[in-house]
């Protein structure tokens, strides 16, 4: 018993921090969720751009569909086929992954292609090569990130125990990854990236939303450039925040009683707090007040 | 457990769940690092917190109410409190600002005009970026959300717990139907307040706080509507008169 | 009688009550026919896309007002309310009219607190809120009866897949030059998409003709309603090109 805990607590936590990057780099590869306002933004003063706009919803509910759909085909192709369990569920898995990843490519260029339609006013071209670039990869990152979506689920019903079934709890864990994704991974590519030719350094004032930038390195930037850059910061940070948070809620029930469970995550719960503090002094001492153009 | 006291329970978690929307700073501009709390908009992030909470309270479903509503307590609250650690990091080494607090800079906190943060004491004025409302998490916004999250939870555990109980003596698929229906009252009573905070909140020392009447009745009305249902539910299938 | 959201181009205004009670009728229908259709019940599938239409068109009522907290909170309250009404009906074999009416009232309540209590002032907020809530709790209810016996373990994936699919149209195509027309035939397309997606699920259950006869005729729909989205597309957009540079200056 004590084993089958241990082993499914770092399986769940190997598979978290997976998901994390992968749907950190999903929602970069096209811009979705709270930075795509400042690609939408962009042509209404006059930045003409050559970014994907992916607006499919936010990205809790996305993610929750994708985890659905996914774990949904997986659990009913494994139920069917009648495999061993391990065969039969990655089986499943990759057929189910590969569906969310086919609909949400789907769902995608429609957002793409109609959002463009609206802003005739603003002189926004549509250019397909900009839609088509980017699209397989941000469907590839959707395979990937429902895939290890469905797996996790699969671990914390049958090796975890609990009794919520395999699809309920792929849609509960799709909201909780999207809404953490949205809160971390986020800010590194909507106050970083977009924003290159501000210093490092700042928030982005209200007075200079959407001067986003429209080239890149090396003639214009279009969305397949965004993964390279956020992958090094905003996508292990987003793992390492999920994959923290199913190893630490799986590793504190080892013991199979639900008190020690309670009284260690509290405990982990103020030394985090410490954390926080602690860095919010070290960055006021390193940083210092804020100083115009230095 | 008799059924008017999982009633009880739903109407009870309901509201618990649309107060503690109003204690997680949440603000969606916040990806820009335009503006304090975490960076997505309040409702998803209470109910990506709130459904931790249901996710760890199932596991303690065999050992009693109260262990259930602590183990919902404590796996909401180590969700949020993970939150606001990768919002900072990202913060400070992906776009280089402290977190610091726009609202109590300009000296609109609901204590009074100091523009000093209430838990440790440090001034928020000279560190926020012109032309922004703050950025990050500082102290006293941590704090809040950690209060947030044990509400959250401990509400999210409620509903389940209600729910639970009034349809065990019908069906088989207890905990399936039971999570289903403690996820759907919970988004509806977490849409709900995010409407009074118009998409941005510092959490318990947010001038925002002074509507929380407002949320308490409109989601009491909502829980008791929906309650009465499930509840008329069970009755009516263990007397089998439907 | 009901100013509306003005059409802003592509022909008259459609009004919310007239494809909410359109949506009725062939969802009720829909519904009812199901139990004797047998084999055949590809042939209702088409009879469940205004449905779709009416409640994405409420989304978008809704929505264009200017929240500040986006555009997807309220399909999701909607959803959910008439997600939560579907379900605990079927766990007792109700009257698919009785669980309509209790989604339709549920939104009612949920629209009267929004407009009274936190004073959102919004117009037609209890009219549309309960529209959305009906609408979604008719679709939901074909979709759940199209399956042999209940299944629980698809309420999740019901629930989420036709809040994305109300949503969608209104969000991706938000912008200055957004119209009823062009949004509510790319809600068609994702009717027929949704309806695809269940079809392929009951051909993994149970794989016979039937769930082969839900894809095609979503495949049908999906072709018409994507040709007449298109040809919006292609009459408003300031101009397609398969690359080149925006006339930026940086």
């Amino acid at each position: 018993m004590f084993q089958i805990l241990l082993l499914g607590s770092a399986l769940a936590g190997l598979l978290a921090f997976l998901a994390g990057i992968f749907e950190n780099e999903d929602s970069d590869a096209g811009s979705a969720s709270n930075p795509n306002s400042q690609v939408q933004l962009a042509p209404q003063i006059e930045h003409l751009h050559r970014y994907y706009n992916k607006a499919i919803a936010g990205e809790p509910p996305q993610n929750a569909l994708w985890a659905a759909l996914a774990a949904t085909v997986a659990y009913i192709l494994y139920t069917r086929i009648g495999l061993d369990p391990v065969p039969g569920v990655i089986l499943g898995a990759l057929v189910g992954a590969l569906i969310a990843a086919v609909l949400q490519g789907m769902y995608g260029s429609l957002a793409h292609i109609s959002r463009i339609a609206s802003m005739k006013n603003f002189k926004q071209i549509l250019y397909w090569d900009s839609l088509l670039s980017p699209l397989p990869l941000s469907m590839t990152y959707t395979f990937l990130s429902a895939l290890c979506l469905t797996l996790l689920s699969f671990v914390i019903h049958g090796l975890l125990g609990s009794p919520f079934p395999v699809p309920l709890i792929a849609m509960f864990l799709g909201f909780t990854l999207g809404a953490i994704a949205s809160s971390t991974g986020d800010v590194h590519y909507g106050a970083e990236r977009l924003y290159q030719h501000y210093k490092f350094g700042s928030g982005i004032a209200i007075s200079k939303q959407g001067d986003i930038d429209v080239k890149g390195e090396y003639g214009y930037r279009n969305s397949v450039d965004t993964p390279y850059f956020t992958l090094r910061f905003g996508g292990p940070v987003t793992g390492l925040t999920f994959g923290l948070l199913i190893f630490i809620d799986a590793f504190s029930r080892i013991s199979g009683n639900v008190w020690t469970s309670v009284i260690l995550e509290f405990l982990i719960i103020a030394l985090i707090l410490i954390v926080i503090i602690f860095l919010e002094k070290y960055t006021r001492d390193r940083y210092g007040p804020f100083e115009e153009g230095k | 457990m008799d059924p008017l006291t999982a009633m009880l329970l739903i109407i009870a978690g309901g509201v618990l769940v649309g107060v503690c929307v109003h204690f997680i700073p949440a603000s969606a501009v916040g990806a820009m690092s335009a503006s304090t709390g975490i960076a997505t908009g309040p409702s998803m992030l209470s109910f990506g917190a709130g459904l931790t909470g249901i996710l760890s309270a199932s596991f303690a479903l065999d050992s009693g109410p109260v262990a259930m509503l602590a183990s919902g307590a404590a796996g909401s609250t180590l969700m949020i409190v993970l939150t606001i650690l990768g919002g900072n990091l990202a913060n400070a080494f992906g776009t280089g600002v402290p977190p610091v607090s726009g609202q109590t800079a300009s000296g609109q906190s609901l204590l009074g005009s100091s523009t000093k943060d209430v838990i440790t004491g440090w001034e928020q004025k000279p560190f926020v970026t012109p032309g922004t409302d703050g950025h990050g998490m500082p102290a006293q916004t941590a704090i809040s959300g950690i209060i947030g999250g044990i509400l959250g939870g401990v509400g999210g555990a409620m509903v389940f717990l209600g729910v639970h109980f009034l349809i065990v003596p019908i069906s088989q698929e207890t905990a399936a139907f039971s999570g289903m229906a403690a996820a759907g009252i919970f988004l509806i009573n977490c849409v709900l307040p995010a409407y009074t905070l118009v998409g941005k909140t510092e959490g318990m020392f947010d001038r925002k706080m002074l509507t929380i009447p407002k949320t308490f009745l409109s989601c009491l009305i909502v829980s008791t509507f929906l309650a009465l249902i499930i509840y008329s539910v069970s009755t009516y299938a263990s007397t089998g008169a439907v | 009688m009901s100013a509306g959201i003005p059409a802003t181009s592509g022909g008259p205004h459609i009004q919310s009550q007239k494809l909410f009670i359109v949506s009725m009728i062939t969802g009720l229908a829909a519904i009812f026919l199901q139990g004797y259709t047998a084999a055949y019940v590809f042939i209702l599938i088409p009879l469940i896309w205004p449905a779709f239409v009416g409640s994405a068109n409420g989304v978008r009522s809704l929505a264009s007002y200017g929240l500040g907290t986006g555009t997807s909170s309220i399909g999701y309250w909607g959803t959910a309310v008439g997600a939560t009404a579907v379900y605990t009906g079927m766990l007792l074999g109700m009257n698919p009219v009785v669980e309509i009416a209790i989604a339709l009232a549920g939104g009612a309540i949920t629209g009267i607190c929004a407009q009274k209590i936190i004073k959102m002032r919004i117009p037609v907020m209890i009219k549309e809120s309960a529209i959305l809530a009906a609408s979604t709790a008719v679709i939901i209810r074909f979709l759940a009866g199209l399956f042999p016996e209940q299944v629980t373990l698809l309420y999740p994936l019901l629930y989420i897949a036709v809040t994305l699919a109300v949503l969608h149209p209104y969000n991706g195509s938000m912008g200055a030059g957004e119209n009823q027309r062009r949004t509510l035939w790319l809600s068609g397309v994702e009717a027929s998409m949704t309806t695809a997606v269940f079809g392929l699920l009951l051909l993994l259950m149970a794989p016979s003709l039937t769930s082969a006869g839900i894809i095609l005729v979503s495949a049908l729909g999906f072709g018409i309603c994507i040709r007449g989205w298109y040809r919006m597309v292609k009459n408003e957009i300031y101009g397609m090109s398969w690359t080149g540079f925006p006339p930026a200056e940086h």
